[in-house]
């Protein structure tokens, strides 16, 4: 049975060239999202930031490394570390990327697309039950943005999702430029995606920027969310109904209020619909 | 070998470079790839990266991917093989940056743990000094140059002239360690350095300071011990006797 999604509102990923005005400033946030790898050392700054600004906000993990999708075994020590900081912050969830990052022991730090096959499923699934099993917990996977297709691909990346998500009884963490890039350089409709993914299970939302190439689109992170986007959000949130938001930005950085204005942006837009 | 796994060494080694494929949008993680590697270990070595400047900066980052292909689960432990790779290429003085930048990174996010306080330490009784280790703060490591390391470091982070790059054929010793949330280095005596290097490798209080014999000390040994140990203390090295 599916719990009721939790609905904390709007967050932001939290970056460290932010920590010293989260702190001094207690910024609008409702919630902030962390990159789980930057927190997996011993102590010191990331560390002390990580519990002052949890000790003031609820906050997700995001973790880049899970590599749910690799022909490698899963990493045991990863899990153990990723374990030891969920008990350490206790967050609201933890999420990840449908994805794969590297094989043979090689670590590429890229999230990269899989075929969509049925091997590939059944190979996912097991391992996302094991990932839940020795976390205790259910995790959130999230598509990535993608740039290559496989030829071997045996259905669309929405169907193989929502099959992940149903069969491992696994949440959902839709990012919605994430679509976009997808379907303008694969050249599907962004729309049938979003209706293709059941919304029980979409407990959070990413939005961020992208580079617009013409005939590629990348997903960069280091711009605005693009008016584009705006608009498949909209869409989104009249199907998926009040879901946890989250703006991202990983490269030129901007100030902490510009983010929070961006957020805010995001708010307005939904207030109609998520009343 | 699975179907998925040999599609993944496929597309892993057209990544990393090592074979050529006419697969569309490749290009894309091949460049992301590079490019993202570049900015990490630039982040781990800034002031390296500016003494070469941005074109040899790149260069040596994918000469250097190439040899250490990344197997961390997290991105800030790509760079640990850099100055031993340095080296290797003949390249000593950058490779001393290398040493540098990394150990500060390392005392920058290891384990937190509280300072051992003077009283604990004088509350020892003196029969038990001989027997005595110490424990040290995770961020405390010693490390040997003999280009003028730190100097030149604090030079390019200020953008200063830089002090003559010349090989000394007697290393420096230097003391690099975290305090709360600073990092500090500082140069150590020789014999300083030695019975520190000996603490550090869980050696006992009496066997660290039987090295001391073939050094010329100011005063005795057991006097210029005491001061050691007093200052690694005020400094917070020190978290535990046993």
């Amino acid at each position: 049975m599916l719990r009721e999604r939790p609905f904390p509102g709007f967050g932001l990923g939290l970056r460290k060239e932010h920590y010293q005005a989260v702190v001094a400033g207690s910024p609008p946030v409702d919630w902030f999202e962390i990159l789980t790898e930057n927190y997996l050392v011993g102590g010191g700054k990331p560390l002390y930031f990580l519990e002052t600004i949890r000790a003031r906000y609820p906050m997700a993990m995001h973790g880049v490394s899970l590599s749910i999708g690799s022909a490698d075994p899963l990493d045991r020590t990863y899990l153990k570390q990723l374990k030891s900081l969920v008990e350490r912050i206790e967050p609201l969830w933890v999420s990840d990327h449908l994805c794969w990052t590297g094989v043979g022991g090689i670590n590429l730090h890229d999230l990269l697309p899989l075929p969509y096959t049925e091997p590939v499923l059944t190979h996912v699934v097991e391992r996302v039950l094991q990932v839940q099993e020795f976390l205790g917990r259910r995790i959130l996977l999230e598509n990535v943005s993608s740039y290559l297709q496989f030829p071997e691909s045996e259905m669309p990346e929405w169907e193989f999702l929502r099959q992940v998500a149903e069969r491992a009884d696994c949440l959902i963490l839709l990012d919605i430029n994430n679509v976009y890039v997808s379907a303008r350089n694969h050249g599907f409709d962004p729309w049938e995606y979003l209706e293709a993914i059941p919304p029980e299970r979409v407990w959070q939302f990413h939005l961020a920027g992208h580079t617009d190439l013409g005939d590629r689109v990348i997903d960069t992170h280091d711009h605005p969310v693009r008016d584009e986007v705006w608009q498949l959000f909209r869409q989104a949130a009249r199907r998926f109904g009040p879901t946890a938001t989250l703006l991202e930005r990983d490269d030129r950085i901007p100030p902490l209020e510009e983010l929070v204005q961006e957020l805010d942006r995001a708010r307005a837009l939904v207030r109609d619909c998520w009343r | 070998m699975t179907r998925l796994s040999r599609l993944q060494h496929q597309l892993q080694q057209a990544i990393l470079g090592g074979i050529e494929m006419d697969w569309p949008g490749l290009e894309i993680y091949r460049d992301a790839y590079r490019l993202r590697l570049t900015e990490a270990l630039e982040a781990e070595y800034p002031m390296l990266a500016r003494w070469l400047g941005q074109e040899r900066f790149s260069r040596l980052a994918f000469d250097y991917m190439q040899a250490y292909p990344s197997r961390h689960r997290s991105i800030r432990w790509i760079g640990r093989h850099l100055a031993e790779f340095l080296h290797r290429r003949g390249e000593s003085a950058h490779g001393e940056m290398a040493a540098f930048e990394w150990a500060l990174g390392l005392a920058f996010d290891s384990a937190d743990a509280v300072p051992l306080s003077s009283e604990a330490l004088a509350a020892v009784p003196p029969e038990r000094w001989p027997d005595l280790r110490l424990e040290f703060h995770a961020s405390v490591s010693l490390r040997r140059f003999h280009y003028p390391m730190p100097r030149l470091w604090k030079a390019l982070q200020a953008e200063t002239r830089l002090p003559d790059c010349i090989y000394q054929r007697e290393p420096r010793n230097w003391l690099i360690w975290r305090r709360e949330l600073r990092c500090f280095f500082r140069s150590l005596s020789p014999a300083e350095a030695r019975v520190l290097e000996r603490l550090l490798d869980g050696e006992t209080f009496s066997a660290a300071c039987a090295c001391l014999a073939g050094f010329d000390l100011p005063g005795d040994a057991a006097r210029q011990m005491a001061q050691w140990l007093q200052r690694w203390l005020q400094d917070g090295l020190v978290v535990r006797i046993a």
